[in-house]
């Protein structure tokens, strides 16, 4: 195992290497036999990284001295002033937007639910479907009558006049005036009619049309609309004791 | 350089051309690469000009000298630190010899890559330019004793990665 160098004799052999006094190096080799490879080894590392150095340069040979621009010299002092800038603008940042993260939203302006009372209409006719309606677990979607609040939405107004014509033919029309395909559900019964609407909207003729002659319209969502004759009162649906789907009219 | 300092400008050319090599080995030593070398002591150079008149005389010239060319040579040698990569040193030994230099001895030049700069710069003015330990303490800022024990740490530095480059 190699001995440990004491640092003072570590001391001597590197005064020994550098100076590569023959004389110094045989007293050293003879004094510390154990360290003469070691010394050897460092002799050679110190003649190479001396003999490393670039040669001479003959002044033929030497670059002509081209004065240059000031070149940027920064100080440790400029450099501490701008990294302590730099450091407190990321703090400021950093606060910032911390702040800005856990700052409650402000308090908006609570207001009163408003409570309405549906109106009832006592001269609303539910009907019930004489057909028996199979039991059924879950309700089906419950499709939007056609637009329940003309006035709201927005639709033209039209004035229609028919005589002595269907109420299929006539329902047709009135849904492809608004731009609807209208179907109709079996167990409808056609009948002839006259109607005479002046500024009406669509969804206000399929209305009393439908309190009339006993259907409802039901706007499907694709753009059509299905007329589902009324149905009854008096009849569960299904058994169920489920509430029937309250129809237009 | 009392002549220069008198307002002949022309005789820095005297003053560049007498410091040349030595100023071209310090950065050497700390660049490594002969040609970013060759680009620094034009910069030092520069500075000396330029500062020339700052010069107190409360030491000798060449160390003054030296002490701007060990910073910059470091500042340069800080800026290029990612560049000079292993492979880049290989590849650059094998390449024609620059016009100002001969070629390093690869194995020194490999493990001279791997100190820090002022390692570089404290073994470069120890055993390239034969400072003593006063000089070198003068060229780098700092007290004799620091300067010794730095040099001893830089030399064990070497050693160490000397030897295992072998």
């Amino acid at each position: 195992m190699k001995a440990r160098m004491p640092q003072d004799v570590e001391r001597l052999m590197w005064m020994v290497a550098e100076s590569n006094d023959q004389k110094a190096i045989q007293d050293f080799e003879s004094r510390f036999p154990e360290f003469a490879s070691e010394l050897s080894k460092r002799r050679r590392m110190v003649s190479e990284l001396k003999g490393a150095k670039s040669t001479h340069v003959p002044d033929a040979r030497i670059p002509d001295f081209r004065l240059r621009g000031e070149p940027k010299v920064s100080s440790p002092k400029g450099m501490w002033v701008v990294g302590g800038i730099a450091f407190a603008a990321l703090l400021m940042a950093s606060y910032s937007v911390t702040k800005m993260v856990n700052t409650p939203p402000t308090k908006l302006p609570v207001v009163e639910p408003v409570v309405t009372k549906p109106i009832e209409n006592p001269n609303t006719t539910v009907y019930t479907n004489p057909t028996p309606v199979p039991n059924i677990t879950t309700p089906p979607p419950m499709n939007p009558p056609v637009n329940p609040n003309p006035a709201q939405s927005g639709e033209q107004l039209k004035t229609l006049k028919l005589s002595n014509t269907s109420l299929t033919a006539a329902l047709k029309m009135i849904g492809e005036m608004a731009g609807y395909r209208v179907d109709v559900a079996p167990g409808f019964e056609d009948q002839q009619i006259s109607i005479d609407y002046v500024e009406t909207t669509t969804s206000e003729m399929l209305k009393d049309l439908g309190m009339r002659y006993g259907f409802t319209a039901f706007d499907q969502g694709d753009g059509s609309i299905i007329i589902v004759p009324a149905i009854d009162s008096g009849t569960p649906i299904g058994g169920t004791g489920e509430p029937p789907r309250r129809l237009g009219g | 350089m009392d002549r220069f300092l008198a307002g002949d400008e022309s005789t820095f050319e005297l003053i560049y051309r007498k410091y040349y090599d030595k100023v071209f080995a310090i950065a050497r030593g700390v660049l490594i690469d002969s040609d970013e070398a060759a680009d620094a002591v034009q910069e030092i150079f520069t500075l000396v000009y330029r500062h020339l008149k700052r010069f107190d005389r409360r030491s000798k010239f060449s160390t003054w000298l030296f002490r701007i060319a060990v910073n910059r040579s470091i500042q340069e040698a800080r800026k290029h630190r990612f560049r000079n990569k292993p492979l880049e040193l290989t590849e650059a030994m094998s390449k024609e010899a620059p016009v100002e230099a001969e070629d390093m001895d690869p194995k020194v030049q490999t493990t001279l890559a791997k100190l820090a700069p002022q390692d570089r710069a404290l073994l470069t003015l120890f055993y390239w330019e034969d400072l003593n330990l006063n000089e070198i303490a003068d060229s780098i800022g700092c007290n004799v004793n620091a300067a010794k024990t730095r040099l001893y740490r830089a030399r064990e530095r070497f050693r160490a990665v000397y030897e295992a480059e072998q």
